[in-house]
């Protein structure tokens, strides 16, 4: 049986139980849940939340527990990939290779445990969650969308925000710049509705591998950062033309229109601002599966949650463009005081004066939403912000170490753009690459340092 | 920086903003509802240019 979002959590409530809390005490779907995360946040603390009594959204208890905050911390990340924090990138890069999935019987796919279909549809009966004030209603957050693209048969895979309009209609958002609305366009020249399958709660590595920039297939992709061949199923509304995951503990079977769209948002996004009320692709449900025990997955958006999920993808792509160009690169790390997309922190051991400024331009037209590059020496923790702002301070100087390119594609969601084209800008922190031009940073000898124990003197 | 596009229910005048191609849409003549996000109200905005009271730039 292949890997799963259960067999993940049994794992860290038994080898990582300070990761996990379990809340018995019955939360309302109206912001009581992001209340109760933002809080446990404000006192540094980023476990998975469980929360076993929940209403759904026609106010009956919700048969299905919530679960939340599974991708909000960096070390659960790694764990999933059986990696440490600062090689989480790299390993995302060694297993971006293809790994061809596998079709199992219905039988044997327990996302096919309970099925409803036609008539029987009602997402009403899922805790599905309000997060942010001005949110326009329930929101599907952690919804792994996967369209086959009608011309080369490829699974495009996007975690795409799905607003609860219905008991069987959902507006689906995606932005023009993504590969779910290229496909959707060859759909609309065809004139009909685009397939879609909405995939909510899996193993941690599914949904990493399913962010992927290759344009592949990506099913053989999640295989490869999983370890595994993805185990797919039949679909209820397509049969064997449209396969799902099948050990998923959610599916929703949907078409997404190519001529009905319909208002959708406000919603809160990953900048931490609202983006505006729009029009999108109306989407009628046709079935739900689901395991007999599943659990329904929330992503938090702005919160961690959603910040660091696409974040190993992101460094892993950027630490290649970049290796390819200046071989000297050590690490990227996308922090999640800059949203985790639109800052790079990016570690170099330096070679010649010449590095840095390459590094930023690579870097910066690698990625539509990355705004900003700081480029450190090997002597900076880039998981540490004190460290990196240091290195701004005392080792740049603006007149000659800032880049800055006007006029680039950035994201709509950043509201100090004009929703178009941004400025995007690049700092050289790092000292010349000869160490005699430059002043030596403090130190304790590293006898000292491993000499003293903190407990011989120290009260306890 | 962006032009946000605030609107205000018609039934409980509070405001919120729209995304920069629908409000464009609307002033070029689209017949749209909008759905209010707090009391859930469905409501037409009537826009005559860009002198309409119900919009504002930040």
């Amino acid at each position: 049986m292949g890997k799963d979002m259960h067999m993940y959590m049994e794992h860290l409530e038994r080898d990582m139980p300070g990761h996990v809390v379990r809340v018995k005490k019955e939360v309302a779907l109206e912001f009581e849940i992001p209340a109760i995360l933002q809080q446990i946040e404000s006192r540094k603390r980023q476990p998975v939340i469980i929360f076993e009594k929940v209403r759904n959204l026609k106010g009956d208890l919700s048969q299905l527990p919530a679960i939340i905050n599974l991708f909000g911390s960096r070390e659960r990340l790694a764990d999933a990939l059986d990696t440490t924090v600062q090689r989480l990138p790299l390993e995302y890069v060694d297993r971006e290779k293809p790994v061809p999935p596998v079709t199992v019987d219905k039988k044997k796919a327990r996302v096919k445990e309970v099925i409803q279909k036609g008539e029987e549809v009602d997402l009403y009966e899922l805790p599905i969650i309000t997060h942010n004030e001005m949110d326009i209603g329930p929101y599907i957050t952690a919804g792994s969308v996967r369209v086959k693209d009608p011309e080369t048969k490829w699974v495009n895979c996007a975690i795409l925000r799905i607003y609860v309009e219905g008991p069987k209609r959902l507006v689906v958002n995606f932005n023009p710049a993504r590969h779910t609305h290229y496909i959707f366009q060859k759909y609309k020249n065809l004139g009909t509705p685009m397939p879609a399958v909405i995939v909510a709660g899996h193993h941690p590595a599914f949904y990493m591998g399913a962010q992927t920039k290759l344009l592949v297939d990506e099913p053989e992709i999640i295989g490869g950062i999983m370890g595994e061949p993805l185990e797919l199923t039949p679909s209820e509304t397509w049969g064997d033309d449209v396969l799902v995951p099948a050990h998923a503990d959610l599916v929703i079977e949907a078409e997404i229109s190519t001529t009905e769209v319909d208002i959708e948002a406000p919603f809160g996004e990953y900048t931490q601002y609202y983006g505006g009320q729009r029009l999108n692709p109306v989407t009628e449900v046709t079935a739900v599966t689901r395991r007999e025990d599943a659990w329904y997955l929330g992503i938090m958006p702005g919160h961690a949650d959603h910040l660091l999920l696409d974040a190993p993808m992101i460094e892993a792509y950027l630490y290649s463009r970049i290796k390819a160009v200046v071989p000297s690169i050590i690490g990227v790390h996308m922090p999640v005081s800059g949203t985790a997309r639109l800052h790079a922190y990016v570690q170099i051991k330096k070679v010649n004066e010449a590095e840095p400024k390459t590094v930023i331009a690579t870097a910066l037209s690698s990625d539509y939403r990355l705004k900003h590059v700081i480029v450190v020496d090997d002597d900076v923790d880039i998981y540490d912000d004190e460290q990196v702002l240091w290195a701004v301070a005392t080792r740049s100087q603006w007149d000659k170490d800032l880049v800055v390119l006007s006029g680039m594609m950035g994201t709509r969601l950043d509201p100090s753009g004009d929703g178009i084209s941004t400025a995007k800008g690049g700092i050289d922190a790092t000292k010349p690459a000869d160490p005699r031009e430059f002043a030596k940073r403090l130190s304790i000898p590293s006898e000292v340092m491993e000499r003293i124990k903190l407990e011989d003197f120290l009260e306890p | 920086m962006a032009k946000v596009n605030y609107v205000q229910c018609a039934a409980c005048q509070k405001e919120y903003y729209l995304d920069r191609m629908l409000y464009d849409a609307l002033v070029s003549g689209l017949k749209q509802k909008l759905k209010c996000p707090f009391c859930k109200s469905e409501f037409y905005l009537e826009i005559h240019g860009e002198q309409h009271p119900s919009t504002s730039s930040a």
